[in-house]
């Protein structure tokens, strides 16, 4: 049999091209939405706790570096979220009748879905 | 009018040298050359050692694919003026073996090919005087676009699983399986299961998308896979949580 000269892309790949960078930086925020929840979570046993662990958790939550992580939170989950919602038409090609839902249409019901539940949520919150 | 433009090209003779070089040539393009008229130049004028494929010269075929720049092509359908003054690398399609300087060893394509079982299968033929398997404009829009895939691989060697995993199925095959999957007419998803919700099928996909974005053809093989996800995940919830009897 003829040689083959074999290639591999190295175990860094996703440093060495730029799309696959950016798709790196979509699956590394899952991480950050990890550690918010993880965060939230710990809010939310703070209130089941009473008053005072309320007001601990809630003191320490307005440290310097709690404010920092939680802004990194903020940005890391945005990006997270629209480059999924961005991919969501490759995932889901609904058709009604003869005629394909276009991608745009799938983005933007992702979106209101989105606005729904955050006012949902605020309106049980506030 | 006519650019000079430099390339730089990938060679590998095995019965000379274990390890590839690159030859520089130069080319004077005509503003209409692709880069396949390029080599074509270059293998009758210049320097006639120089191996590749190619037949049809319009984008058809899938066999002048190459990586430019390092990034899947077909060279029947890239302009070489786009690259001038250059230099403009030209390597064999990334992630294959190469065989001899542009030209690839794409048995492992064609048997993964097979595997799929690309054609319509049907649990009992319906007797031809029953007529033909009819099919709405909206049941044919449900898989119309993967039809479109020439097998050209450009999406295999975008691929960065294919190249670390090679076991992978691989993105066109997956399209391909998709295809029949979701055809009206076909009933042959079951035998197909094994090969695309496998251990090596599309869960092995992590969606990095860079198949469809250099599809020549349009055909989104990143899109099928996520779809055939959501079709077998569906059909394992169904059996692992409905009732025996009722699935």
């Amino acid at each position: 049999m003829t040689k083959r000269y074999e290639r591999q892309i190295p175990g860094w790949w996703v440093f060495t091209k730029k799309t696959w960078f950016v798709f790196f930086l979509r699956e590394i925020t899952c991480i950050f939405v990890a550690l918010f929840a993880i965060f939230y979570l710990r809010f939310a046993r703070a209130i089941y706790a009473g008053p005072e662990a309320y007001a601990d958790y809630v003191e320490k939550m307005r440290e310097p570096w709690a404010i920092a992580l939680h802004c990194l939170f903020f940005v890391a989950v945005l990006w997270h979220t629209i480059t999924w919602f961005v991919a969501a038409p490759k995932a889901m090609r609904p058709r009604i009748g003869n005629k394909l839902v276009p991608p745009r249409a799938v983005i933007a019901g992702h979106y209101a879905g989105w606005l729904v539940v955050s006012a949902g949520l605020m309106w049980i919150l506030l | 009018m006519s650019v000079r433009v430099a390339f730089e090209v990938f060679r590998y003779r095995p019965e000379e040298s274990e390890e590839p070089t690159f030859s520089t040539y130069e080319v004077d393009c005509p503003d209409d050359w692709v880069l396949l008229d390029a080599l074509n130049h270059i293998k009758d004028e210049i320097d006639g050692t120089l191996s590749f494929r190619w037949s049809c010269r319009m984008g058809v075929c899938g066999s002048c694919g190459m990586n430019v720049n390092g990034e899947p092509v077909l060279t029947c359908a890239t302009y070489c003026k786009d690259f001038a003054p250059g230099p403009v690398r030209i390597e064999p399609l990334a992630h294959f073996p190469v065989i001899r300087d542009l030209v690839i060893d794409a048995t492992d394509f064609m048997e993964k090919l097979e595997s799929i079982k690309p054609w319509i299968i049907r649990d009992e033929e319906k007797p031809l005087e029953e007529g033909e398997y009819l099919q709405s404009p909206g049941e044919l829009l449900d898989y119309k676009q993967y039809t479109l895939c020439i097998n050209c691989m450009l999406c295999y060697a975008a691929c960065p699983i294919y190249s670390r995993h090679i076991v992978f199925t691989g993105p066109a095959i997956l399209a391909l399986g998709q295809r029949y999957n979701l055809d009206s007419r076909d009933e042959g998803a079951d035998q197909r299961r094994d090969v695309i919700a496998g251990p090596e099928g599309v869960w092995e996909c992590t969606f990095v998308g860079d198949c469809s974005r250099v599809c020549p053809k349009h055909v989104d093989p990143a899109g099928a896979i996520q779809q055939g996800k959501a079709q077998y995940l569906a059909w394992w919830a169904k059996k692992a949580l409905l009732p025996k009897g009722s699935k």
